[in-house]
């Protein structure tokens, strides 16, 4: 019924046109019907016409023959007759001019109303001429010997209105052939008019029927463009799966490409599964998709167990980090409440898992490396009990740090710089005894942090990595802490300056071989008996940081010193000495390229924390100010032992703790003295 | 009118669950009893012969998972919504295989358990 | 027996059961505030009420979820409760650490055997270690509160 309606809705224009155009034609037609009998009737009428006059003429020429003969004696009856056959043929005309047929309808009203008045109306005028005639010759005609009187009394009569009937029926004449080309004129105009319309009709209708066939021909075409289209870019993919388990014919060509191989029709899911995903996800999600064609089962219930939500796929990039991952939505196509089909959407989720995973950062477990850690037992114990001793502190520093930071952006910002700074510390400490696995650990620790401390942003849930590292970090010390408690049973620890510089000399060849580099190193001590904790703390806090600064900033490369007219080899000093007032003084000098005033003036500008004027304001002695800064590196790259913008960060708190002081002497392209003065 | 049986150990969460059925946010549905753990909940069914259960997974003395499948022979009529914390999926489809209707994670709001109490009665 | 000790996605899962479950359960956020290790010898547990679930499977371990009564209460009262007895709180407590172990097997897959939840009352000292490996708290935030999640978990090799 609605589509009765909606049929007819459609074609409703249509049909109207074309219901017009058969009422128009079958007028025209009927019009000409009309028109013929129409004009038939003229005619007839112009006939009669033509034939009043012919028989006034007759009648009265016979009624003078008539008198002449009466007069002459001579027989009548052929003048009678004429006279009979005139009168009777002029009443016959009479009688049919006077026939109304086909003239008083509606349609010849409208048509000539006015034309027909008035040939009503000459009619009347030749009726009313004739009827004295008539009333005159009749009694003339049944009788054999007319008087002579009668007969000239009507030929009197005849001949008088003979002349004006001849004129009237004259004026009936010429006034009906006109108005017959008039009207057949103007039922021409009607026809033509009519026809024409027909044709605009047809025109209409077949421009009408065109234009709809072409539309609807149209919206089917990009419908079925639409369609391919969806189904041949759909960047995820689109099947239905049939209750006995395999893939339907309808699906996207996309399909292909998530699966990384054609699809057939028929083929089972759980066969492409199996080439798909791991064995387990597959065997799960067989048991998945058994449910979901139980009846009883709402697909919408069981969305959380889905094994398929986010599958890694199997055979690509086992190292797992170019793993595609595919995630499928399951619903179900009810037939009658029955489930007849599920309707399958593949999507490739591989960047969103990548985000996550990326965010997650499981990171590489640390080779544990027990045997150079065994090795460093020929370091002196004394200084590895030290290194445990501080490094411990620093852990335990970190953790509590960890424990009761306040979640807010500034709180988060200062522990890491101060997890950052004492990692770096833990890091330079254990690479000058050799102690490369917690040197590493350090290192990865760094590495957590940086991209945090650059971050302006941090979340509690970033700090979990830390934990983890400093976990790891605290396992390498432990492991260090056992085999230095075993040792230190035989070991004794030795005494004075030597041992301490001895690591720092260790340290410096192992920064020069790393950074390629050319450096011998110098030692001047003057002779303590005893080392103060104060300088203690220093040899070994400070001035590794100051040793390895010298080696990957001051000392140039080999190339470079030659073209500066020096020595390829570059020399790093340390020096101890008492100065006056119970001083010591500790220094590390260095042959390099000194500290630039106005590369340093540029590096700020290039890394844009100030501007080009503010730069050129600052004083050299403010300007080397920054050096101790955090975060701030001269080094373009960074590597283990320069670039993390830490180390003379860690020296400025270390100085402020111990109450000692820092100068600095340069030149540029000549060399670099950091000296530490601490009392006694 | 829906009659529901929850089980679950948690004291706190069958609380939750019948408040939200009472509250009218689930329409037709009212609380026909409560058990604590499998046992008491095959007890409890086959006195009032529930027509939706809520069902935990971990519980003591009988898991969700056995029963389910008990609950299954008993009343095949019963829906059977599981509510758990356990959310690794082949355990859950297991359950579910047993003879359980739908899945609603714990942690779960109000509204996802009334949707899915408001599904599992259709 | 060989183990592994934690990875950082294996506590991630933990925070995020954290922020899931208060998310989910209360529609108001929890703030993990950080991660750290707990040092030998400190104990586990130490907050008003504790809620363990011992794990076993491809596992040794246990995930404690450690609150003061104060929260608790709250999120009873956010679960529409109107009684807080002690043992609605002790019920609480080990349901969170249900639900919040419970989403872990989501990472760490079916081999993460669950036990049912026990619940302690402030410093008891009825937790044994079951790992050797390191234990890490989640410290969070909540209302105001302040909760920690253990996690104290060997991944059997």
């Amino acid at each position: 019924m609605n589509s009765a309606t909606g049929l007819l809705g459609k074609y409703r224009d249509l049909v109207i046109a074309i219901a017009l155009f058969l009422v128009l034609d079958l007028g025209v037609l009927l019009f000409n019907f009309y028109a013929s009998g129409r004009i038939e009737a003229d005619t007839s009428k112009i006939n009669a016409s033509g034939e009043l006059r012919m028989y006034s003429q007759q009648l009265a020429k016979a009624l003078l023959t008539l008198a002449q003969e009466l007069r002459d004696g001579m027989p009548i009856q052929t003048s009678q007759a004429q006279i009979s056959e005139s009168h009777a043929n002029f009443r016959k005309a009479l009688a049919e001019l006077a026939r109304r047929d086909g003239r008083d309808d509606a349609i010849a009203q409208w048509l000539s109303r006015e034309a027909l008045a008035n040939e009503a109306d000459l009619l009347r005028r030749i009726e009313t001429y004739w009827q004295p005639l008539d009333g005159t010759v009749v009694p003339l005609l049944g009788k054999e010997n007319p008087e002579a009187i009668d007969v000239e009394i009507a030929v009197t009569k005849v001949v008088a209105r003979n002349i004006k009937l001849m004129q009237l029926a004259n004026d009936l004449t010429q006034h009906l052939e006109t108005e017959a080309v008039a009207t057949a004129g103007r039922l021409r105009s009607i026809q033509i008019t009519a026809i024409l319309l027909a044709l605009v009709n047809f025109a209409f209708i077949v421009f009408k029927f065109v234009r709809a066939l072409r539309r609807s021909d149209r919206v089917a075409e990009v419908a079925h463009e639409e369609t391919d289209e969806i189904l041949a870019t759909l960047r995820e993919g689109l099947f239905l799966l049939n209750a006995d388990g395999s893939i339907g014919s309808q699906r996207s060509l996309s399909l292909d490409n998530l699966f990384g191989r054609p699809v057939r029709t028929g083929e089972r899911l759980s066969d492409t599964l199996a080439a798909l995903v791991e064995p387990d996800t597959a065997a799960v999600a067989a048991d998945y998709v058994e449910l979901l064609f139980k009846d009883r089962i709402k697909a919408g219930l069981l969305d959380q167990l889905n094994p398929l939500s986010e599958v890694a796929v199997r055979g690509e990039g086992e190292d797992g980090r170019q793993r595609r991952h595919l995630s499928f939505a399951f619903d179900q196509v009810r037939k009658d409440n029955k489930v007849a089909a599920l309707l399958v959407t593949v999507h490739d989720v591989s960047e969103q898992v990548r985000l996550r995973s990326e965010l997650a950062g499981a990171e590489e477990q640390l080779r544990r490396d027990v045997d150079l850690l065994l090795a460093v037992l020929d370091r002196d114990p004394g200084l590895v009990a030290a290194f445990l001793v501080s490094a411990e502190e620093k852990i335990e520093l970190m953790n509590a740090d960890l424990q009761q930071v306040e979640p807010e952006a500034s709180a988060y910002a200062g522990m890491i710089d101060r997890l950052f700074r004492h990692t770096h510390a833990i890091k330079g400490e254990a690479a000058t005894l050799g102690f490369g696995t917690v040197a590493r650990e350090a290192h990865a620790f760094e590495d957590r942090l940086v991209p945090l401390r650059r971050s302006g942003n941090i979340s509690g849930k970033e700090l979990i990595p830390l934990a983890v590292a400093l976990s790891g970090l605290r396992e390498q010390l432990e492991r260090l802490r056992g085999v230095y408690d075993k040792a230190s049973n035989f070991a004794r620890p030795a005494q004075g300056l030597d041992p301490v510089l001895r690591q720092i000399e260790r340290l410096t060849r192992h920064v020069a071989q790393d950074l390629d580099k050319q450096v011998r190193f110098e030692a001047v001590a003057a002779h303590l008996p005893v080392l103060p904790e104060s300088l203690a703390t220093l040899l070994r806090e400070a001035v590794p940081q100051l040793v390895r600064n010298a080696v990957a900033h001051g000392i140039e490369s080999a190339e470079e010193r030659l073209r500066a007219g020096k020595p390829a080899e570059g020399r790093v000093r340390v020096e101890v000495e008492r100065q006056a007032g119970d001083i010591l003084a500790v220094s590390v000098w260095d042959d390099g390229r000194g500290i630039c005033a106005d590369s340093l003036r540029r590096q700020l500008v290039d890394s844009g924390r100030k501007s080009t004027e503010e730069a050129a304001r600052m004083s050299e002695r403010d300007l080397f100010a920054l050096l101790f800064e955090p975060g701030f590196s001269t080094a373009a790259t960074a590597n283990p032992h320069a670039g993390r913008g830490v180390g003379l960060d860690v020296l400025r708190e270390l100085v402020a703790r111990l109450g000692a002081r820092l100068k600095i002497a340069t030149v540029p392209n000549s060399y670099t003295r950091f000296t530490l003065l601490v009392k006694a | 009118m829906n009659r529901l049986l929850i089980v679950d150990d948690s004291l706190v969460m069958r609380s939750r669950i019948a408040r939200l059925c009472a509250s009218g946010a689930v329409g037709g549905i009212e609380i026909a009893g409560q058990a604590a753990n499998g046992l008491e909940a095959i007890e409890v069914a086959r006195r009032i012969t529930p027509d939706c259960v809520t069902m935990d997974l971990t519980m003591p003395e009988m898991d969700g998972e056995a029963c389910i499948a008990e609950l299954a022979g008993l009343l095949p009529e019963a829906r059977i919504l599981v509510v758990s914390a356990l959310s690794d999926k082949a355990t859950a489809l297991r359950a579910i295989k047993k003879g359980a209707h739908g899945f609603v994670h714990k942690p779960f709001s109000d509204a996802q358990l009334a949707a899915a109490l408001k599904e599992l009665m259709q | 027996m060989s183990y592994r000790s934690l990875r950082p996605a294996d506590i991630e899962v933990f925070s995020e059961a954290i922020s899931h479950f208060f998310a989910t359960a209360t529609s108001d956020p929890a703030q993990v505030r950080s991660a750290y290790v707990i040092e030998r010898g400190d104990p586990i547990l130490w907050n008003d009420y504790n809620g363990v679930i011992n794990v076993d499977g491809g596992f040794a371990g246990c995930v404690a979820f450690s609150a003061p009564r104060s929260l608790l209460s709250h999120v009873l009262l956010r679960m529409g409760e109107q009684d807080f007895t002690d043992e609605k709180h002790r019920d609480i407590v080990g349901e969170i650490a249900n639900i919040l172990s419970g989403r872990a097997r989501r990472h760490f897959g079916e081999g993460l055997s669950i036990s049912t939840p026990a619940a302690f009352c402030g410093r008891d000292n009825a937790v044994t270690p079951r790992a050797r490996s390191t234990p890490y708290a989640i410290p969070f935030r909540w209302h105001g509160y302040d909760a920690d999640l253990v996690v104290h978990l060997d991944v059997l090799a």
